[in-house]
């Protein structure tokens, strides 16, 4: 028989005395009750010691807290706890603050609205059931997929911690499309000392393994007990326990080459840069003839992209400024969100820079072996003075369209990652953030989610590592079973919960003993197979709980009789 | 004298990011806020979503908020400023005051989490903010949707038929020195022009910009449907001037129509203005006491990576919520290291 | 038509519905009297039955508060209940039950006003409506 213990939380005078009056008499009228104090700061230390005492002397069982919004006390009960002599799931908050006392028009109504909270509180309470927490070891084991920059960085920066890092890259060496990186335009550095230092600063970390010219082939298991199956280009398999994986796999550019934009004389960015690094005295040249006239026509494939135009507006000041190149810069809008970037774009219009911001798409075409544009400049105020502008020239740079690589689709397969719309790992969604991904454990990082500059993506790769260390740094995971559970006798392996399961936390696999279709006269030793929920992969959403055809699974926290007991109706 | 190992000062997005990040790290942190609430600017925001999420993330601030209140680990002093510090990169003693009291704590690294404030409209005298009651600033109209649960203009409280935003003020101005762009405004506004014209669908709004800049996820799509949003007109043109004629309670504009190519002059029911960032001015004197220095465009500059003193968020260069976050998590990782470093 | 108060069971999933009613009352809104709030961890947590068995035990009508699109904290919980709540509108149909009973609102975490005007506006649509046939 429950025996609950009530605490009225005056939180600090916010929950007048004639109405704590009110609900107090209204308590002593119900049954199970084993006492009713008021209290302060309850989530203070000295406010949870006097808790614990009330209780220890009340004999209580379960506790309903009579005061504000559940997600005041949560924190200091449900999720750190055991810091009163309870379990977590046997406690309860009759939320009258915000939800009776400022909702209603007149204290009158308030506190019949209140009486009924609290009356179907305690019945909610009443029918909660204690919960265990359970550890899960965690060892300091963690799976980068993709060598490329950011993966290089988060290896390095979890290696520092004493984890043992696989990095696994798909080609033949690591570095990704960083290697065609030729300059930094805002640092001294030398970008092929910088990639090379962070390349072999790799193979030099003992607790780092490079594996190369090998791919994922399988994907087993949850967080913390994660079976990597990795298959080399010779054909040797081999299977890799680890704790956590971090997927950094990166982007693909595709250039358009039809018609025109496969003329020699049109090149794409990183070309451009590869030319600036190499270009010695102070002209350029271009199949050995010198470059006067270059154009940069941006944003014809993505407009959401800073990276293009930000590296333009950087090339195009070197060549104007050092190269002796007459430099037009066209695109819809001139993005000089980054640091430090309106500034660069004064000067390289101050150093003669032309900017053409158009909007109807440029069109090119040849004219006596150079490369005619036309454009209509939008910035002329007059629409009669918005001429077509011609422009010849000797080159052309044009932005390449961000696309995922083509393994990302195998990829979100076997790790059973969502893709978002435009096939790039996880959607947009803002409750995930930046770093997690739909399941514990696996993080996303860098370009394979949304290509962008190299210092956002550093930022990310620090990010996920902050992620990551948070996961493994205690060496075990704790959890408790308020998560969904299957009882196997009711399974039919319908398949629909493994489908459903958002974090993919639901396998359908040999454990259940017997089912209620085992055939007479089988043996204890048939396993059937059941659909099982990992109880530390489940976030306990209770979508699967929900749409389970033969009510099979139980989310603990949240059953029928809790809901019904919710809907306020005397049952 | 009690010891904590982080203080963060500034309980914002960023600096609430920062606390949770360690807290799970196990480090117990001291959260210090000047005003009476946490939550800084980015709680005053509304849900700008239409018929589906806009990914604005003001939701996500609002979660963090509830979920720091409670935690053991992490100790909130509201109504809070520092006001000196002595001591060692490391050993870091702090004075700290609330009203009247006075108290002192030991910490090993501080994390700045000043964040920003908006540029002050009235600055732009030609605008007429502060002056004219039907022009306001983005973040006048975030609140105004966010407390009052609909839009109306200040003058008689009836719903504005006609709405003009005005992009970059504040920023990317020579004639002020801003010389950055504040790298939000834009995809904000077209997100409040979104949501504002879901709820209200005879609404027509008028954006005049400069360069349409991208912010938050999946702008390309976003974007596309402003463009094909008949009640949305995209204007490259920002207008010098309000006009305010008392007789009619009109507000006029000067602009160049696009169609026409020429001069236009309309009358708005209601303007708002999308005012930069600038850094919070009591983040000013705190970086000073704290010895550090700003950058060209008066934000927090990065301080030397031994002497223990973090800086995160807005206040060391502008950034949406999303980049915020993110950055917090990159700041929680380093003040991580530099603490196992000295152990 | 006497005048009467609709009893409103509304599912509020913690993500948008619970916490957009608490800042319903911080901002001291008033809600009709007649509500009861069911907080769920996420929408996709509603059964079809619940939503029935609400206007069986006498529930003259029934809101779902939800998350947006591409919002919800466990990616698909909103649009399963979407999914349930037109199956549910199917049922009602071939019972002679009014469709407006059972309803879905998206709002996010901070759309207190929102909510209070969704759940005023339903109170008043139900008012209309008159009292569930079947209590």
């Amino acid at each position: 028989m429950a025996r609950i213990g009530i605490f009225i939380d005056a939180l600090q005078g916010s929950i007048p005395i004639s109405f704590r009056e009110s609900i107090t008499a209204f308590i002593q009228g119900i049954p199970h009750i084993a006492f009713c104090v008021e209290e302060e700061n309850l989530t203070s230390s000295e406010g949870l010691d006097r808790m614990t005492k009330s209780i220890k002397a009340g004999g209580a069982d379960r506790i309903v807290i009579v005061g504000g919004s559940p997600k005041n006390y949560e924190a200091s009960f449900h999720k750190w706890g055991y810091l009163v002599p309870l379990n977590p799931y046997l406690f309860a908050v009759a939320n009258v603050r915000e939800q009776a006392l400022w909702q209603m028009v007149d204290e009158n109504a308030a506190i019949e609205r209140a009486k009924a909270v609290v009356a179907k509180t305690i019945r909610m309470v009443s029918a909660s059931h204690a919960l265990e927490a359970q550890s899960l070891p965690l060892k300091p084991e963690v799976l980068v997929i993709g060598g490329g920059i950011v993966g290089i960085s988060i290896a390095q920066e979890l290696a520092k911690t004493k984890i043992n890092v696989t990095l696994l890259e798909r080609g033949k060496g690591l570095g990704g499309s960083a290697l065609d990186l030729r300059k930094f335009y805002n640092r001294p550095e030398e970008v092929r000392k910088w990639m090379d230092e962070k390349v072999s600063g790799v193979s030099r970390v003992p607790n780092i393994t490079v594996i190369t010219q090998a791919e994922l082939k399988r994907l087993d298991g949850h967080v913390g007990r994660f079976q990597a199956k990795i298959r080399r280009h010779d054909g040797t398999e081999t299977l890799h326990p680890t704790s956590a994986i971090v997927v950094a796999t990166g982007y693909a550019a595709q250039r358009e080459a039809k018609g025109i934009y496969g003329h020699k004389k049109v090149i794409v960015l990183p070309e451009m840069g590869k030319l600036l690094s190499e270009a010695t005295d102070s002209s350029l040249l271009w199949e050995g003839k010198k470059v006067e006239m270059v154009a940069f026509v941006l944003d014809g494939v993505n407009e959401d992209i800073k990276v293009d135009s930000i590296n333009a507006i950087k090339q195009g000041l070197l060549l104007q400024e050092t190269l002796g190149c007459q430099v037009a810069i066209l695109c819809k809008d001139v993005k000089v969100a980054a640091e430090g970037m309106e500034r660069l774009y004064r000067k390289a219009r101050e150093k003669g820079v032309l900017f053409f911001k158009y909007e109807e798409p440029p069109k090119l075409s040849i004219v006596n072996g150079q490369i005619q544009v036309d454009v209509r400049d939008t910035a002329a105020i007059q629409k009669k003075e918005q001429w077509p502008v011609s422009l010849l020239c000797d080159l052309i740079v044009v932005s390449e369209a961000f696309t995922p690589t083509p393994e990302t689709e195998s990829l979100s397969g076997l790790l059973k990652l969502h893709l978002g719309s435009r096939g790039f790992l996880m959607e947009d969604n803002p409750q995930l953030l930046r770093v997690r991904s739909n399941r514990r454990g696996i993080f996303v990082a860098g370009a394979c989610r949304f290509p962008q500059e190299v210092s956002e993506s550093l930022i990310e790769a620090r990010a996920v590592a902050q992620e990551v260390i948070a996961l493994l740094s205690k060496g075990a995971y704790d959890y408790d079973l308020a998560v969904a559970e299957v009882d196997p006798k009711k399974c039919a392996v319908c398949y629909t919960c493994p489908r459903l399961c958002p974090h993919s936390a639901i396998t359908v696999e040999k454990y259940a003993e017997r089912n209620i279709y085992s055939p007479p006269g089988a043996g204890d030793e048939t396993k059937w197979g059941a659909a099982k929920v990992d109880p530390v992969a489940c976030y306990g959403c209770g979508i699967c709980v929900a749409e389970c055809p033969a009510k099979a699974i139980t989310l603990h926290h949240e059953t029928d009789e809790q809901i019904y007991a919710q809907m306020g109706f005397r049952d | 004298m009690e010891k904590k190992d982080v203080l963060i000062v500034g309980g914002g997005i960023s600096g609430i990011t920062v606390a949770l990040e360690l807290a799970q790290l196990g480090i117990p942190t001291a959260l210090v806020e000047r005003e009476s609430a946490i939550g800084g600017l980015s709680a005053s925001f509304c849900c700008k979503a239409s018929e589906s999420c806009n990914k604005c993330f003001a939701c996500v601030v609002d979660k963090r908020i509830s979920e720091i209140r409670g935690r053991q680990n992490i100790s909130i002093f509201t109504e809070t400023e520092p006001t000196g510090l002595n001591g060692n990169p490391g050993d870091y003693t702090i004075s700290l005051k609330k009203g009247k009291q006075r108290e002192d704590l030991k910490v090993s690294a501080i994390v700045v989490a000043a964040g920003i404030d908006p540029y002050e409209a009235s600055q732009k005298a030609e605008y007429g903010y502060g002056q004219f009651k039907n022009v306001i600033t983005a973040k006048d109209l975030d609140e105004m949707l966010r407390y009052q649960g609909r839009l109306f203009r200040p003058s008689d409280g009836k719903l504005p038929k006609t709405i003009a935003f005005f992009q970059c003020v504040g920023s990317r101005d020579e004639s002020i020195g801003n010389l950055y762009c504040s790298q939000v405004c834009c995809a904000y506004a077209l997100r409040l022009i979104k949501a504002i014209r879901y709820q209200y669908s005879e609404v027509k709004a008028t954006f005049l910009y400069m360069d349409i800049q991208p912010a938050g996820a999946s702008f390309q799509e976003f974007l596309t449907s402003c463009r094909a949003d008949k009640g949305i007109r995209l204007i490259r043109s920002l207008p010098s001037k309000v006009y305010y004629s008392p007789l009619s309670e009109n507000l006029r504009v000067r602009f160049i129509d696009p169609e026409k190519g020429e001069l236009a002059e309309e009358s708005f029911d209601l303007i708002v203005l999308s005012v930069g960032m600038v850094l919070n001015k009591d983040a000013k004197p705190l970086a000073q006491l704290l010895g550090l220095t700003f950058t060209e465009d008066g934000f927090i500059a990065p301080p030397a990576p031994d002497s223990g003193v973090f800086v995160t968020g807005a206040c060391s260069g502008p950034k949406d919520i999303d980049r915020s976050i993110l950055h917090a998590k990159s700041t929680a990782f380093h003040v991580y290291q530099y603490l196992k470093g000295r152990n | 038509m006497s005048v009467f108060d609709p009893k409103i069971v509304a599912f509020c999933c913690d993500q948008s519905g619970y916490a957009a009613a608490d800042m319903a009352g911080t901002l001291k809104l008033k809600l009709p009297k007649n509500v009861e709030i069911v907080r769920v961890p996420c929408a996709g947590r509603i059964e079809t039955i619940y939503l029935l068995k609400a206007l069986e035990k006498g529930a003259d009508g029934v809101l779902i508060f939800a998350c947006y699109e591409e919002n919800c904290q466990f990616l698909r919980g909103n649009l399963r209940a979407r999914g349930r709540l037109s199956y549910a509108h199917r049922m009602l149909e071939k019972i002679g039950l009014e469709k407006e009973r059972l309803e879905i609102c998206h709002l996010a975490t901070n759309s207190g006003t929102k909510l209070a005007e969704a759940l005023q506006r339903k109170s008043e649509q139900l008012r209309k409506l008159g009292p569930n046939p079947i209590k």
